[in-house]
């Protein structure tokens, strides 16, 4: 400590005033040794040679005891950084594609890390969010919503929650602020908002008095439904907004905040729900808890569970064998977005890596061109050390300047993402450049530079000084060893990029089969429209059917109409419910097995306006009516799972399992399958029933015109306004875009896996020429040698060229286990053919080679045109 | 006959241990202490005064010498008293057990 510090004072003190102060002791001591040798008898001037001699090198000895104060390391760093700018600045081709290079590794993996920090990565932003669990109950089969009577259990008696909150999607019609508009909301208990750290911007939240049946309908607002919808009035609290018919009186707006279910509003759901007290009756509700400090997940799900069968010896029923659900909020709003942004990120490494072996590949080339300059510093005596530092230094530098340019590159690459990304990526849209994103830049520029410049660094430890002076003034060199271990970087590369290749193949191909898969039905010039009639209005089964049958008909009526019809859950809105079911006469499922199909009613005649295929049996005729006997209309997945060899007709369901009440159905007709959650999805058993028989408010008008169907939405809009005018229209438009509009998050991760697999072929392609043209620059003399001999130019091309296709071919051949092995990471996003797919292998790796070759072209060509004589003279 | 590494620091303390003394005069000092068996390098000499500088062992003073020259006096201080005496009982205990090693009689 001390010596450091009076080394430092020192150092601030002046390093000239130390060098003064040597000089001058130097000075006496000369003096000192002359005077004594006079004394001994010699001349004056043989005493001064004398003294000089004796003391040895004046300027070493002054220089070495300087450098005992001065921070000498640090000095030659800065040399060996002025040196490493000044080289990089001789050559500026070479500097700016390294450095480019460099900033496309870093930019690409810059840009995903943010999105994967910001999505995967990073803590929700409410308190104590690692402890928040969404909660449910569950069957060994599904998870599904947990009943008011049980939630409220759970509540008071468990021991591991220190606050538990249930919510429940609504979906209720604004009317009274311009167009009728149908708007989601959430029915919230009280503890809802503290549990996500939600504020009041105006007014309050709810409180205990709210949640409870027959209390003031309250509403609390959304800030971004509050500021879009109601043009921000300041003065809304206690204003009345009417839902569905019924008022409410505005109680608060909430602050921004990103919420995991994004609503336009909340309602407090013990005033709707409190009065059910039958634990059995279910409701959609789900729930939210915040676990106790430093309980388990597996705990705490214990300890609801042990309620559970508590609940079912007091008071048993059918779902006795009901347990608990539940998962982390993070993990559940994170969904199946994981598995695309972590492909996407392992891409991002293998560019990376590509990345890092052109670099290497190009940094030893230049050393090899500079062997000579490096032969010839060793030779004055520079120690093998300070030219390993050396050179390691210039690579530093080079990183850093690459490593800059990609973060401005990833902030780019960023912002395009965001704009090309699928909006229902959550916290995509708040994604920057944060401390932590740029923390893990200066890691892998950092790790990429060491990485790159460790090979060059290493060979030029081993500079053979007699050899690279020798061969220097040649430009060949570098010797076998370095070559080869170019030709693995080569190698390697092409591995890496056909890995990328294939996987984005695998990916276009699915994108390809998915876009051109048959959804079940004809999509072709479908108009659909979901419609919900609010409950207030239309009182009973009667008055939801009238509506329907009326509006039904006058749609008919229109010109350019083929036929109209109505279902509940239209493609491709996916599970708009499912449910427990059981075949009589089979084996009885165990209790906690029951099998469960979505349920689905449909009007009489829906499978052929949706040309659906009927392979057995008949479909819903007019005369179907909740009058007559219960049937039902089966997919061909559900016929096929129960009665493969048979035919399904005839056969009976129990609605609801052995062990609930429930219908039995008996099956009139099997009908092909629907893709109900989108091209890319497979098919589910389900099970249809007559709309008839079973109305509901809820319905999609499915109507098939004869030309264009988007000419007809005028239209259709106002025969449904002329009905009904305060009724708003949904998912409005034809059925062949909603259909695509399903297909964004796949279109998203192809267009980045093919971009970063292009990225790659790029990389690769600028590696393999710079090896092929270094190749041929140092076998110049050898080819001359060829053509004088009486080789044609052609042999010489296909000489070069073999050389090429034999680094791709072997490249291809070590990526195809890589790419086998990222066929599995795959698995969930390959759609419509396997994919181990040979023939997507096959022509990735055909696609590799052609670039490896197209990569070679200009060389090989050079290589060819080699002018023999003047080469031969020159040597 | 070369300096061990490490060596000379401990000898340039107990050369300053007589008096205060200038670069010439400890290099003639230990010169003349060995039998003329060590040849002090100046290359050597001089960043080792510097390193006992920077440790606090030394401090240094321009004088004037009994010549009416003016030379750089090195002096020793209270911390390199002490550290002259623990190194020089660290030497002697290794000149003892390697000349016990290198005995006939072993």
């Amino acid at each position: 400590m001390r010596q450091w510090w009076s080394r430092f004072h020192a150092w601030a003190a002046g390093r000239r005033g130390i060098a003064d102060d040597l000089a001058e002791e130097v000075r006496s001591h000369l003096h000192m040794e002359t005077e004594s040798c006079i004394e001994r008898g010699m001349a004056p001037e043989e005493a001064q040679a004398a003294a000089r001699r004796r003391f040895g090198n004046i300027t070493m000895v002054a220089e070495r005891a300087r450098d005992a104060w001065g921070f000498s390391w640090l000095e030659s760093l800065l040399k060996d950084v002025r040196y490493g700018v000044r080289a990089m600045r001789r050559a500026p081709a070479f500097s700016a594609v390294v450095i480019l290079t460099f900033a496309l590794g870093v930019g690409v993996n810059t840009a995903i890390f943010s999105v994967v920090h910001a999505v995967l990565l990073k803590p929700l932003p409410y308190p104590d969010s690692e402890r928040l669990v969404r909660l449910g109950e569950a069957t060994a089969k599904a998870d599904f919503s947990v009943s008011w009577g049980n939630f409220n259990y759970w509540r008071e008696t468990n021991h591991t929650f220190e606050a538990m909150a249930a919510y429940q999607f609504t979906d209720r019609t604004l009317t009274g602020h311009g167009d009728p508009t149908t708007a989601r909301g959430l029915a919230v208990t009280a503890p809802f908002f503290p549990l996500l750290g939600m504020r009041p911007l105006l007014g309050r939240f709810f409180d205990q008095a709210d949640d409870r049946p027959g209390a003031p309908a309250a509403i609390v607002l959304n800030h971004r439904f509050w500021s879009t919808q109601l043009g921000g009035d300041p003065h809304i609290v206690g204003a009345i907004l009417t839902l569905n018919g019924t008022p409410f009186q505005v109680a608060g707006v909430a602050a921004p905040l990103w919420e995991p279910w994004p609503v336009n509003y909340y309602l407090p759901l013990g005033r709707a729900s409190g009065a059910a007290i039958d634990r059995r009756q279910h409701g959609s509700i789900r729930a939210i808890g915040l676990l106790k400090p430093g309980v388990a997940l597996a705990a705490a799900r214990a300890d609801l569970d042990g309620i559970m069968r508590h609940l079912a010896e007091i008071d048993p029923g059918p779902e006795n064998d009901h347990h608990s659900f539940g998962a982390f909020l993070t993990e559940e709003t994170v969904g199946d977005v994981r598995r695309t942004l972590l492909v996407l990120m392992g891409a991002a490494v293998l560019i990376l890596l590509i990345a890092c072996a052109n670099i290497a590949s190009l940094l030893l080339a230049r050393n090899t061109a500079r062997a000579s300059e490096l032969a010839l510093r060793k030779a004055i005596g520079a120690g093998q050390l300070r030219l390993v530092r050396q050179l390691f230094t210039e690579n530093v530098i080079i990183a850093a300047a690459g490593g800059a340019a990609g973060v401005a590159f990833g902030y780019w690459g960023l912002r395009l993402l965001i704009g090309i990304a699928p909006r229902d990526i959550p916290r995509l849209a708040e994604t920057t450049l944060s401390l932590p994103v740029l923390l893990f830049a200066c890691g892998i520029t950092l790790t990429a530079g060491l990485l790159a410049g460790l090979a060059p660094v290493l060979v030029a430890g081993r500079i053979d000084l007699t050899t690279a002076l020798k061969e220097g003034a040649r430009v060949s060199g570098g010797g076998k060893r370095r070559q080869s271990f170019r030709n693995i970087l080569v190698v390697a590369e092409v591995a890496l990029t056909f890995v990328l290749a294939f996987g984005s193949g695998l990916l276009l191909r699915s994108l390809a089969a998915a876009q051109t898969a048959s959804p079940g039905f004809d999509p072709q010039n479908v108009l659909s429209v979901s419609l919900q009639l609010p409950a207030k209005v239309y009182r009973g089964p009667e008055a939801i059917g009238a509506f329907y049958a009326g509006l039904l008909i006058d749609l008919r009526a229109l010109p350019g109409v083929i036929d109209a019809r109505a279902v509940h859950c239209p493609p491709p809105a996916g599970d708009c419910g499912d449910w427990f079911y059981s075949v009589p006469g089979r084996p009885l499922p165990p209790r906690d097995d029951v099998p469960i199909s979505l349920f689905n009613s449909a009007d009489a005649g829906y499978f052929r306006m949706m040309r659906v295929p009927l392979l057995q049996g008949r479909e819903f005729t007019g005369s179907d009516r909740a009058s007559g006997p219960k049937i039902a209309v089966v997919n061909e997945t559900f016929a096929r799972a129960w009665w493969p060899r048979e035919s399904a007709v005839g056969h009976q369901i129990k609605v609801g399992g052995p062990y609930r009440e429930g219908d039995l159905l008996e099956i009139v007709g099997v009908a092909g399958d629907i893709r109900q959650s989108g091209l890319d999805s497979r098919p589910m058993p389900e099970i249809f029933r007559p709309s008839a028989a079973n109305p509901d408010g809820g319905m999609a008008v499915m109507v098939r015109t004869a030309a264009d169907p988007v000419k007809l939405m005028r239209m259709v809009r106002s025969r449904v306004l002329a009905l009904d005018r305060n009724l708003p229209l949904r998912q409005f438009g034809p059925l062949q875009e909603s259909l695509g509009a399903g297909l964004a998050r796949r279109r998203f991760s192809t267009l980045l896996l093919s971009l970063f697999a292009g990225l790659a072929m790029l990389l690769a392609a600028v590696g393999i020429y710079g090896l092929l043209s270094y190749w041929v620059t140092s076998r110049e003399p050898e080819i001359a040698i060829r053509l004088a001999l009486g080789a044609c130019p052609s042999t010489i091309l296909r000489w070069t060229s073999f050389h090429a296709l034999r680094l791709a071919v072997i490249g291809v051949a070590l990526g195809v286990p890589g790419g086998w092995a990222a066929a599995r990471l795959l698995d969930d996003l390959v759609f419509g053919i396997k994919s181990r797919d040979p023939a997507t292998m096959a022509a990735a790796a055909l696609a590799v080679t052609v670039i490896a070759l197209f990569a070679t072209a200009v060389p090989a060509w050079r290589a060819a045109r080699v002018d023999a004589a003047r080469r031969l003279h020159h040597t | 006959m070369e300096f061990l590494q490490g060596t000379l620091e401990v000898l340039i303390l107990r050369s300053l241990q007589a008096g205060p003394n200038h670069a010439y005069g400890i290099g003639q000092f230990l010169e003349r202490q060995s039998g003329n068996e060590f040849a002090v390098d100046n290359g050597s000499l001089y960043p080792a005064l510097q390193r006992l500088l920077q440790r606090g062992w030394a401090t240094a003073q321009w004088k004037t010498s009994p010549n009416a020259r003016r030379a750089k006096y090195y002096r020793l201080t209270p911390l390199g008293r002490k550290q002259l005496v623990e190194e020089s009982s660290k030497w002697r205990r290794f000149v003892e057990a390697m000349s016990r090693v290198l005995s006939p009689e072993a």
